[in-house]
C-alpha cells in the first residue's frame, strides 16, 4: 500500500517535471519515416526504450547505453524496420535515482505499441517487478546483482553475474602472476557482496592459486587513498582487486603508483571504457580487466559499432555499452521473429531461445535468464583497452 | 562659536519620535550634559552624532562640517569619539591593543613589512605602541597595559574606553553614562578624570544619571523627555528649574543640598 | 605503519585546517556559517587549472591568478549576497540559507562548464618517496603539510601581529565599537571573505595536486570534514581550526588502519559529536560574545 503509494507520487512528481520543463524529460525519438516493404498498411511505429542515467553521478554509463541502443536502432531502421514498421526508441533518463528509474518505468508501461526496455541501472533492482507484472521484456546490460533476473521471468541479464565477472578477475591476477590479493571493496552492497562472493570462490577453490593478505572497505569517490594504500603496502599485497567506480579506481591508481610501484590493480568490467582511459592517463598504464568485448577485435560487427559509435560520441564504447549494443539487438531480433505477431508471450520466448551472436559474443541465456559471458583478460597498454 | 551644533534633529523609529527636533550646541573647551528620564532619547541622540544611526531631519555640524548621515569612519576622522552606555571594549584584547585600535587610521606598512618584521614595521610598530603606553600611562592604566582588557576591574574597564576614544584623536569625546555602575568612590575618581581630560583640552559631552557627577563637573546643561529639549542650563539654572524638577529632579533636592554642603 | 598513517593523517589534516581556518575566520566576523566555503575551494581548484589549461599561463602563475580571482568571487558572496541582507537587517538563517544556494549555484555552473568528470590536475610536487622510521612516505605530503603550515603560520601573524588583523579581531570582538574607532567595517569584512576564499584556492589547489585530479564534487565531503574540524575546534578561533583540522586527519588515518576504509566519514563526526558533549564550544573556543 505505502509502496504503492510512493509509486504515484514518484510519478505525479515526473508528470509534472514534465510538463513544467516542456521538452526536457520528454523522451526523444528517433522514428524512421522510410520503413518499406512489409504491410504496407500499417505503419505504426513499434517502440521500444532505453533508459539509464544521463545525467548525473554515473551519468557516463546511460550516455553510453543511449548511443549504443540508437545505433543499434538506425541500423534496424535503415534495413527497412520490422515488418515494414519503423522501430521507435523512447529515451529515458533515470538521472542516477532509483526514484526516477521507478517512475520511467510507471510511464513507460502506459505505453501503447510498446515492446521492451534495454536498461536501467541505479533502478535496475527496483522495476523488474513491475516490468513483470505488464509482461514487458527487461535487458540489462549492466546489472550484477545476484537478485536481479529473479525479479521475474520478464527480466534478463545480458551481463556477468558477480561471480562470473570475479572469475575474470581472479583470472587476470593469476595471469600477471601476482596472486597476493588486497581487496578494496566499495561499502555500499554491491562492494560488500562482491567482496564475500569472492571469499566464497575462493573457499570453493580451496584457496590455492590466490590469498586475500588484505582487505579494505572504502567509501570511494574523492577520499585520501593513501591511508588505505599504506595498509595494503604493509600486507604486501601484490594484485589490488578494485570492486569499485572508475570515479575511485583511478584517484586510487594515481596514488598507489607512487607508493607502490609495482602493484598489479585489476578492476571490474566496468572500467572497461574510454573515460577511464582518459582521466587515468599514464597512471592507469598496466591496469587490468576482464571483459567480454574488446574495442580492437577486428570482426565486422564490432568494427562497424566501433567506428558509429566513435562517429557520434568521439569516444571508444565500453564494454557495458557494447552489452547494451547487444542487448537491444537481442530485443528487436525476438521481435522481429514473430512476423506482425506482437504477441509479448512470444517475444519473450524469443528472447529466451536466442541464438544472437553479438559484438560481446553470444548472448544466449540460461534457463535463470542469464547471459553466459566468456571473459578475457584485458590491460591498458598506449592508452588503449587490449588483450592482455 | 559652537565645536559641535546640532539643529532641529528628529529621529523616529517607526511610529515613535525618539528624538524630535532637538537643538544643542557644545562650545570648545567645555563639558556639557545631556540628561533626562529613562527612554527620552538620549543614546539615540549619540547614535546620531556618531553616524550609527541616519537622522530624519535636521543637521549636525562639527568643526565648520556637517558630519549627520555620514558614516562612522568620517565622523571619527573629523575628531568625534564615544564610550557605549554597556561597555563595548574588544575584551578579548589585551589593554594596550584596545587603545592601539583606536590610532588604527594612521599606519604605513604593508603584509609583508609585518610578515618578515621590516625594519619599517618595527619603526611604525614602535611608534604606535609608544603613543598608546603613553595614553594609557596619562590615565592611570599604565600598570594594566598587557591585561586582558576582560580582566580589569570595572571601574577601569570604562576608563580604558575613554582611553581607547582618545586614541583615535578625537578634540570631543561624548560619553554615554560612565559613571553606571561604579560605586561612590570609582564615580569620585571618574569625576576627577573628566575633569583632568577638559584641562588637557578635550571638549566633552556626556550623558550621566549620577546627579552628583553631573552637577558637578557640567558646565552646561540640557535637559531632555519624550525626545524634546525642556531646559537648558547652568547646573544651578537646572536645579531650580521648576519644569526639570517636575519631570525629572523629583529626588534631586537631597543632591543640591549636598553640594551646597561642599 | 603507524608512523607511515600518521604522516598521512598530518598531510591532510594540514588541509582541512586550512580550510577550516576559512570556516573560523568568517563565523568570528559575522557569526555566520557560510557554507559557501566548500565550493569556494572547488572553485579555486578549477581556477588553476582554468589558468594552466585555457590561459596556458605557468603553474605559478596560475596560481596567483586563482588566488585573486577566487578570493575576489569570495568578496563578491558577501557583497552581493549577504551585504544586502545585513543591510535589510535580515535573520541568520536567511543569510545561512543564502550561502547554501549560493554554495549550489557555483557548482552548478562549474558542472556546466566543466562537466561532473574527474578532470587531470598537474602534480606539482611529486619527488618520489622516501623511508622514514621504517616508513615510505611521499614528499608530495610533506610538501602539502609544510605550505599549509607555513600559510597557517603567514595567516596567524597576519591576524595577530598587524594592524590590519587587529582591525579584523575588533570587527570580530565588536563590531558597532570598531566602526566608531575608524575601522571599515565593511572593508574588514570583505577582506576576511577574501582571505577565507584565497586559502581555500590554495587548500583545493593542493589537493587537487595531491590527487592529481579534480572535480566539481571535490569539495562536498572535504568541505564538511573542515566545518567539522572548525566547530571542533572552536569556531572562531584559528588555532583552534588547525588544531580541529589536524586531529580529524590523524584520527582518519588512524581509522583505517585499525577499523578499516569505511570509517573514515563516520570518524570525524564521531569525534565531533563527543568533543561537543564535553565541551560545547570546542576545544579552544570560548563562550564567545554574540552581540552584534
Ligand atoms: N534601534 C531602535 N529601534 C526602535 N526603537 C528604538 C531604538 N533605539 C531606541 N529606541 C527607542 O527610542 C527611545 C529612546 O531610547 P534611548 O535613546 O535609548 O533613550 P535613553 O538613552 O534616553 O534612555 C526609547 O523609547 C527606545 O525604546
Ligand atoms: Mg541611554
Amino acid at each position: 500500500m505505502k509502496k504503492k503509494l510512493c509509486m504515484l507520487l514518484a510519478l505525479l512528481l515526473v508528470v509534472t517535471t514534465l510538463g513544467a520543463c516542456g521538452n526536457g524529460a520528454a523522451p526523444a525519438s528517433t522514428a524512421s519515416a522510410s520503413a518499406s516493404g512489409g504491410n504496407p498498411t500499417d505503419k505504426t511505429p513499434i517502440k521500444v526504450a532505453v533508459a539509464g542515467p544521463l545525467t548525473g553521478n554515473y551519468s557516463e554509463y546511460g550516455i553510453g547505453f543511449d548511443a549504443a541502443c540508437k545505433i543499434m536502432v538506425d541500423k534496424w531502421n535503415k534495413d527497412g524496420g520490422i515488418n515494414g514498421r519503423p522501430i521507435e526508441l523512447l529515451s529515458y533518463d533515470e538521472k542516477s535515482s532509483t526514484e526516477e528509474g521507478l517512475a520511467i518505468a510507471q510511464l513507460l508501461c502506459g505505453e501503447d505499441n510498446f515492446y521492451g526496455v534495454v536498461g536501467h541501472f541505479s533502478a535496475s533492482m527496483a522495476v523488474g517487478t513491475l516490468y513483470t507484472e505488464e509482461r514487458v521484456p527487461l535487458i540489462s546490460a549492466s546489472s550484477s546483482s545476484a537478485g536481479f533476473t529473479g525479479q521475474g521471468d520478464c527480466c534478463f541479464r545480458l551481463n556477468a553475474t558477480i561471480s562470473t565477472e570475479t572469475m575474470g578477475m581472479l583470472e587476470c591476477a593469476k595471469t600477471a602472476g601476482k596472486t597476493k590479493l588486497g581487496v578494496v571493496y566499495l561499502n555500499n552492497d554491491w562492494g560488500r557482496n562482491a567482496y564475500d562472493n569472492l571469499k566464497t570462490l575462493l573457499q570453493e577453490k580451496g584457496n590455492e592459486d590466490w590469498e586475500i593478505v588484505d582487505a579494505e572497505e572504502i567509501a570511494g569517490g574523492d577520499m585520501d587513498y593513501n591511508a588505505v594504500i599504506s595498509n595494503l603496502n604493509a600486507a604486501g599485497a601484490e594484485t589490488a582487486i578494485m570492486f569499485c567506480y572508475y570515479d575511485s579506481v583511478v584517484p586510487f591508481t594515481i596514488k598507489a603508483r607512487t607508493v607502490m610501484p609495482d602493484l598489479n590493480i585489476v578492476c571490474g568490467v566496468n572500467c572497461y571504457n574510454d573515460t577511464f582511459l582518459k582521466v587515468g592517463g599514464k597512471d592507469v598504464e598496466g591496469c587490468m580487466a576482464p571483459s567480454v568485448f574488446a574495442a580492437v577485435s577486428d570482426d565486422p560487427d564490432v568494427k562497424y559499432f566501433v567506428d558509429e559509435y566513435k562517429a557520434r560520441t568521439t569516444q571508444v564504447p565500453s564494454s557495458l555499452t557494447a552489452q547494451a549494443y547487444d542487448a537491444m539487438g537481442v530485443l528487436l531480433t525476438a521481435i522481429a521473429e514473430n512476423n506482425g505477431e506482437l504477441d509479448k508471450e512470444a517475444i519473450l520466448k524469443s528472447i529466451q531461445n536466442n541464438d544472437y551472436k553479438g559484438v560481446t559474443g553470444s548472448c544466449s541465456f540460461s534457463e535463470n535468464r542469464d547471459a553466459t559471458r566468456n571473459f578475457s583478460p584485458m590491460v591498458v597498454s598506449n592508452g588503449q583497452w587490449i588483450y592482455y | 562659536m559652537a565645536l559641535l551644533e546640532a539643529k532641529g534633529i528628529t529621529k523616529k523609529f517607526g511610529g515613535l519620535v525618539a528624538v524630535d527636533k532637538l537643538s544643542f550646541e557644545v562650545k570648545q573647551g567645555e563639558i556639557v550634559s545631556i540628561i533626562g528620564p529613562n527612554g527620552a532619547g538620549k543614546t539615540t541622540v549619540f547614535n546620531m552624532i556618531t553616524g550609527i544611526y541616519e537622522i530624519d531631519e535636521g543637521e549636525i555640524v562639527f568643526d565648520n562640517k556637517v558630519i549627520s548621515n555620514k558614516s562612522p569612519i568620517y565622523i571619527v576622522e573629523a575628531g568625534i569619539s564615544r564610550t557605549f552606555q554597556n561597555i563595548r571594549l574588544f575584551k578579548q584584547m589585551r589593554v594596550i591593543e584596545n587603545v592601539m585600535v583606536g590610532t588604527h587610521i594612521k599606519t604605513n606598512y604593508n603584509f609583508f613589512d609585518a610578515l618578515f618584521r621590516t625594519k619599517r614595521f618595527r619603526n611604525e610598530e614602535r611608534k604606535a605602541t609608544q603613543k598608546a603606553i603613553d595614553i594609557l600611562e596619562s590615565i592611570d592604566l599604565g600598570d594594566y597595559i598587557n591585561d586582558y582588557a576582560n580582566n580589569l576591574p570595572y571601574g577601569l574597564q570604562r576608563r580604558l574606553e575613554i582611553a581607547r576614544a582618545i586614541a583615535t584623536g578625537a578634540k570631543l569625546l561624548i560619553l554615554d553614562e560612565p559613571a553606571a555602575g561604579m560605586n561612590p568612590q570609582e564615580s569620585e575618581n571618574l569625576l576627577n578624570f573628566i575633569r583632568s581630560l577638559q584641562a588637557k583640552g578635550y571638549t566633552i559631552l556626556i550623558i550621566e544619571h549620577d546627579m552628583n557627577v553631573v552637577m558637578n563637573i557640567s558646565d552646561r546643561i540640557y535637559v531632555m523627555d519624550y525626545g524634546k529639549r525642556i531646559a537648558n542650563g547652568t547646573p544651578s539654572e537646572i536645579a531650580s528649574n521648576p519644569d526639570v524638577i517636575k519631570a525629572y529632579l523629583g529626588d534631586a533636592s537631597e543632591i543640591l543640598e549636598e553640594d551646597d554642603a561642599v | 605503519m603507524f608512523v607511515e598513517q600518521l604522516i598521512n593523517g598530518l598531510a591532510i589534516g594540514t588541509i582541512y585546517a586550512l580550510v577550516a581556518v576559512g570556516y573560523s575566520l568568517v563565523f568570528g566576523i559575522l557569526r555566520l556559517v557560510n557554507f559557501t566555503h566548500s565550493s569556494v575551494y572547488t572553485l579555486g581548484a578549477f581556477m588553476v587549472y582554468v589558468g594552466v589549461e585555457y590561459l596556458h599561463l605557468n603553474i605559478f602563475l596560475a596560481i596567483l591568478f586563482s588566488l585573486v580571482t577566487t578570493g575576489f568571487a569570495g568578496v563578491m558572496i558577501d557583497k552581493m549576497g549577504l551585504e544586502p541582507l545585513r543591510k535589510k537587517g535580515a535573520s541568520k538563517i536567511s543569510a545561512m540559507i543564502t550561502t547554501i544556494g549560493l554554495s549550489y549555484i557555483i557548482i552548478n555552473c562549474l558542472n556546466i562548464a566543466f562537466g561532473s568528470q574527474i578532470i587531470r590536475f598537474p602534480d606539482l610536487f611529486n619527488y618520489g618517496t622516501f623511508k622514514l622510521l621504517g616508513a615510505t612516505i611521499a614528499w608530495q605530503q610533506v610538501i602539502i603539510g609544510a605550505v599549509a603550515l607555513i600559510l597557517l603560520v603567514a595567516l596567524s601573524i597576519f591576524i595577530n601581529r598587524t594592524r590590519i588583523g587587529l582591525a579584523m579581531r575588533a570587527v570580530q570582538q565588536e563590531p558597532s565599537a570598531a566602526a566608531i574607532n575608524g575601522i571599515n567595517v565593511n572593508m574588514i569584512i570583505s577582506l576576511t571573505f577574501f582571505l577565507g576564499a584565497a586559502s581555500a584556492a590554495i587548500a583545493g589547489t593542493l589537493i587537487a595536486s595531491y590527487n592529481q585530479y579534480l572535480r566539481s564534487s571535490m569539495g562536498d565531503i572535504v568541505g564538511l570534514k573542515a566545518f567539522a574540524a572548525a566547530v571542533l575546534g572552536g569556531i572562531g578561533s584559528l588555532p583552534g581550526s588547525v588544531l580541529g583540522g589536524l586531529i580529524i586527519g590523524v584520527s582518519e588515518s588512524m581509522a583505517v588502519y585499525k577499523l578499516g576504509g569505511s570509517y573514515i566519514d563516520m570518524v570525524a563526526f564521531s569525534l565531533l559529536f563527543l568533543v561537543l558533549l564535553i565541551r560545547p564550544y570546542g576545544i579552544l573556543g570560548r563562550k564567545g560574545s554574540t552581540k552584534v
